[in-house]
């Protein structure tokens, strides 16, 4: 077969070269901020500049590595987009602060609506955010992005020393940033979420589940509509996405409409 | 700036300032306007003629708005903002450093450029002299001196006329034609003698000078080997740099290669080589293949090291065919004499970002991650289909079905190189054949690496071997997926016909079949479930649409291989009659498959009343957005190749929850759970191989799966041989423990870059000139 001229000659190859490690260099000088300052607000522009990438960027994390089981990214709380929680989610956080050493670092937090003592007033105040990098990849909430928004989370704290926590699967209602004040008078912007669970099969149904058969795979049948508790979690406790499909029950003996859930990403035990 | 000499370190001076200078000029709408330009052009692949029209444009833009303000010789001003892009990104010093080789035709060998005009280089060239050694032409003392960046003047290279690269001593040249005559500019009637066919390489010590002016990098290279060495403890490993491989490698004084000595920089790079087609993957028209050389540095935490500033792209290999197994050397050679320098000697680097009186830099390439195909062409193995199939022990390809891994002879590193070595010696191609023969290796030119190990640095890339290939061959080999054919309709022909027939009946047929004159003799004296039946006796799988014609014409063309036996008719026989009974008292409800009645034949177990209901579930299936969709018409042809993302979609989601809803709940002896069952073990075992994380529980979790897989693929499908990328399967359990989890190091972020390659924008037309941008 004869091919054009161009195509044998090489010069199409040192194109894509010289084009690709052109266009990578001067996006690394203008990170690096060698270039003169009018440019340099271009930097984001340009971070995302390059066609079919995606325009997300992993947000810097507070451990050692995005994957780790205790990462989360570390966002800047903006006063000014700050809104009032409502008073069960706010409750629910207060709890969840309390409860968890790991978040309270030993402080005892009290409520804006408790009477006065000596303990310091957890902050009512938090930034609604559309979605969050989290781990490598974005969550949203519900009305935002269904798909985004299933998720397998850990319904216990974390803790290294477990071999197997327990994990559910929950479909995020809504994304907050949360600023409270530290023991050592630091302040701390933390992303939690609004969770609803989906509830697991009762035991009238959990043997028509055909997916139990295979504990291995961790898919499960939950029911459809997530139950109406609303759980405050931080970010790191959200382990994956989960991809989910109606399940088209032929014969109709499951009590309610259900779906599929199959946990993506890390290999867990199978959620309760 | 002072070059490579062999008997000195390599020093890169002069030219490391370069990419501390600032931008010429400081008026910022001179900035502004020509940093548009190189956006549009760079990122945005808008032509050259575009970005000259916009130049233009826009500096009437800038006057416009600038008239009747107060604004200073503003027209000075636009007069300086250059139209010319290749002029802007001089001025930005964002060209790569390369140098051009003169590529044979014929036999891919490669030859530097000589500037005979005062010894200089041109701006494109700042190693060459190191880059040239080991290739032909090449004289140690033809020493090149330093060059300031000023006085750097651009003559013509001048290349060999004639290649003369021989593959033995003894051998013959080459010979064939390196240049043309080229006319050097449309302004001037001289005639230039240009490549043929040029290869322009990055060299890679530039490329890590370049980076190391980065802030951001050589903190991110130093903070990762401090986080990495602390995170050894544990048995977790989250990274390759916390694997053991990466751990125990040994400097050449024996000690740990990743360590802190002094300000030394240690680097770590993964190799990748791929080929690709740089008009799109097209299913028609002419094949086209041009190759890539990546290389990732290790050193930078996961999240960023794939990212594609920060990759490496030593060269694109010209087309349009690829290079042959031995060819391929030429291309790295290169490289290796780079990598070569930067572990010996390493990299004096007169400035860097956190270091202004220089830094020295030294650096290993560790693993090779590829396709099968490309591995073995560099690695100088033979290929999956030679007889010495498995890069990871020497199991014959004969033997492929044994499942016993303590019995399979493993590959030891010494004999790798002995062997290697042999072959290269080797006197002429007949002896280099049988030695190639026998043991399956040839030499390559990363064996000139004396710290590689060519039987422990060939990772499994699980993209291909998993996605691409294990999920693509189950789905199209073992269930056969094809929405064409309707299971229903071909057992209900099969039974009609066999419930109709007797075993003499097929034995009259046979005998026909042997002495027919033609195809159409036997269509006129077979009727269609006669033919059928012996197609399928015959072992020539299933029918599915074939016409008689059709059917007789691969009968007569095969009846010398048949030996049926009346035991086998009559075993067949009852086999459809048992199936047939077995399908009418089937559980009510349960869709219905066309699960091959005769496990001998290959089955359209995926037919179109399964896929239905595949289509169906994928429509209302809702998937996180970072993940790739599996196209809606899958299983037909319409939908094209999947890529390895739209595989693990459909395989490790879709199709487990349609099949597990449909088969799930029968009972555990019926042949479909069974092939359920042992699919989902092929799921689980992607699962665990694609991990994150690893532990040792979780290795043994993986290779508990995969062997459960493969042993019930046996089972359930006897006539099916194992295939190698199913018996490599079974070696990742031992990558992942020397190297960590596969996603640190596969494929997919190289295969990203090959993406975005072609994203550049060509004209299919040959220059006349210099090359663009240079």
């Amino acid at each position: 077969m004869i091919y054009p001229l161009i195509l044998s000659s090489g010069e199409t190859e040192t194109t894509f070269l010289q084009s690709f490690c052109s266009a990578n260099n001067l996006k690394t000088i203008l990170v690096a901020k060698r270039v003169p300052e009018v440019l340099q607000e271009f930097v984001d522009l340009i971070d995302c500049a390059f066609v079919g990438e995606t325009t997300d960027e992993d947000p810097p994390t507070a451990h050692v590595t995005p994957y780790d089981v205790n990462s989360e990214p570390v966002a800047m709380f903006e006063e000014k987009k700050a809104t009032q929680l409502p008073v069960d989610i706010y409750q629910n956080l207060l709890e969840r602060i309390i409860s968890d050493p790991t978040l309270s670092q030993g402080y005892r937090y009290r409520s804006v609506h408790a009477p006065t003592d000596r303990n310091v007033v957890l902050s009512p105040m938090a930034q609604v955010l559309r979605s969050v990098k989290h781990r490598g990849t974005r969550y949203t909430g519900f009305s935002f992005c269904r798909g985004d928004s299933h998720v397998l989370f850990r319904s216990t704290p974390p803790d290294e020393t477990i071999e197997e926590p327990r994990f559910a699967i929950g479909q995020i209602q809504s994304i907050f940033l949360h600023k409270r004040l530290l023991p050592d008078g630091q302040y701390r912007s933390q992303v939690f979420v609004i969770l609803r669970r989906f509830a697991p099969l009762s035991q009238d149904d959990a043997h028509l589940d055909p997916y139990q058969r295979h504990r291995a795979m961790r898919v499960s049948l939950v029911y459809a509509i997530p139950l109406h508790e609303n759980l405050v979690k931080p970010i790191r406790d959200i382990v994956s996405h989960v991809a989910t499909c109606p399940y088209r029950d032929d014969r109709q003996q499951l009590r309610e409409k259900c779906i599929v859930a199959v946990p993506l990403d890390e290999v867990r035990p199978r959620p309760e | 700036m002072r070059l490579a000499v062999a008997t000195e370190k390599v020093f890169i001076n002069s030219y490391v300032d370069a990419f501390f200078q600032d931008v010429p000029g400081n008026n910022p709408i001179v900035h502004t306007s020509i940093f548009l330009l190189a956006v549009l052009n760079l990122f945005y692949h808008v032509t050259l003629p575009a970005c000259r029209a916009t130049a233009i444009i826009l500096k009437r833009l800038i006057l416009q708005i600038a008239r009747g303000r107060a604004y200073e010789d503003i027209e000075s001003v636009v007069r300086s903002i250059p139209a010319d892009v290749s002029t802007i990104i001089k001025a930005f010093n964002v060209s790569p450093d390369c140098i051009n080789y003169a590529c044979c035709p014929q036999c891919f060998a490669l030859y530097p450029p000589e500037f005979t005009s005062n010894n200089a280089l041109p701006n494109c060239t700042t190693q060459g002299q190191s880059l040239c050694q080991g290739l032909p032409f090449y004289e140690a003392g033809d020493v090149v001196g330093p060059t300031p960046r000023s006085s750097r003047v651009s003559p013509s290279p001048e290349y060999p006329r004639h290649c003369t690269y021989r593959e033995f001593p003894g051998a013959g040249d080459c010979g064939a034609t390196l240049v043309r005559a080229s006319k050097s500019s449309s302004a001037s009637a001289h005639t230039t003698v240009r490549p043929i066919k040029t290869y322009c390489y990055q060299s890679l010590h530039s490329w890590i000078a370049r980076m190391l002016s980065r802030p951001d990098f050589e903190s991110m290279i130093d903070k990762s080997l401090m986080v990495n060495q602390s995170a050894t403890r544990t048995h977790i490993v989250d990274d390759i740099l916390q694997s053991s491989e990466v751990r125990t490698f040994q400097d050449s004084d024996q000690k740990p290669f990743l360590r802190q000595e002094g300000s030394e920089a240690r680097l770590l790079f993964s190799l990748f080589i791929d080929w690709f087609n740089p008009r799109g993957n097209r299913r028609a028209g002419s094949s086209i293949s041009s190759g890539v050389i990546f290389m990732a540095c290790l050193n930078l935490p996961p999240e960023l090291r794939y990212r594609k500033e920060n990759l490496y792209l030593a060269g694109v290999l010209p087309g349009p065919k690829g290079p042959s197994v031995l060819q391929v050397n030429h291309f790295l050679r290169p490289l290796v004499g780079e990598l070569s320098d930067l572990w010996k000697e390493g990299l004096e680097v007169s400035k860097t970002a956190s270091h202004p009186s220089g830094r020295r830099v030294r650096g290993a390439l560790i693993p090779l991650v590829s396709d099968l195909g490309a591995v073995r062409k560099t690695a100088g193995q033979a290929s999956h289909s030679a007889t010495y199939f498995c890069s990871f022990c020497q199991l014959k390809k004969p033997h492929i079905n044994n499942l016993d891994v303590q019995a399979w002879p493993r590959r030891d590193c010494t004999t790798f190189r002995r062997h290697a070595e042999a072959w290269r010696d080797a006197p002429d191609d007949k002896a280099r054949t049988r030695l190639f023969k026998s043991q399956g290796i040839r030499h390559s030119v990363l064996l000139d690496l004396q710290y590689w190990k060519p039987t422990r640095f060939v990772v499994l890339d699980t993209m291909h071997n998993m996605y691409l290939g294990l999920f693509q061959r189950h789905c199209r080999n073992v269930f056969g997926m094809n929405i064409d054919v309707d299971g229903d309709k071909e057992a209900a022909l099969a039974n009609e016909s066999v419930r109709s027939f007797t075993s003499q009946d097929i034995e009259k047929a046979i005998h026909q079949l042997r002495h027919a004159l033609s195809p159409e003799s036997l269509r006129d004296k077979l009727n269609l479930p006669l033919i059928r039946i012996l197609y399928e006796l015959g072992g020539l799988g299933a029918p599915g649409k074939r016409t008689k014609l059709e059917m007789a014409k691969e009968l007569v063309a095969q009846v010398g291989r048949f030996v049926i036996s009346p035991d086998r008719t009559s075993s067949y026989l009852d086999h459809q009659r048992d199936y047939a009974v077995q399908k009418a008292s089937s559980i009510e409800a349960v869709p219905r498959t066309s699960v091959a009645p005769s496990r001998t034949r290959k089955a359209t177990i995926l037919d179109k009343h399964v896929l239905e209901e595949v289509r169906a579930d994928i429509a209302i299936t809702m998937l996180p957005t970072y993940l790739g969709r599996a196209p809606v018409n899958v299983g037909s042809a319409g939908a094209g190749t999947l890529s390895a993302d739209q595989w693990r979609t459909f395989c490790a989601i879709h199709l487990v929850v349609t099949l597990t809803r449909i088969w799930g709940n029968l009972p555990r002896q019926d042949q479909r759970y069974e092939m359920l069952d042992n699919y989902l073990n092929l799921v689980v075992s992607v699962r665990y191989g694609c991990i994150r994380r690893i532990t040792p529980n979780r290795i043994v979790i993986y290779q508990r799966h995969i062997m459960r897989y493969v042993e019930g693929l046996r089972k359930l499908f006897p006539d099916q041989d194992l295939v190698p990328n199913q018996h490599l399967a079974l070696h990742l359990g031992e990558v992942m423990e020397r190297f960590g989890p596969t996603t640190a190091y596969w494929a997919f972020p190289f295969e990203r870059g090959i993406r975005l390659l072609r994203q550049a924008k060509i004209n299919y037309r040959n220059s006349t000139f210099k090359a663009h941008h240079q």
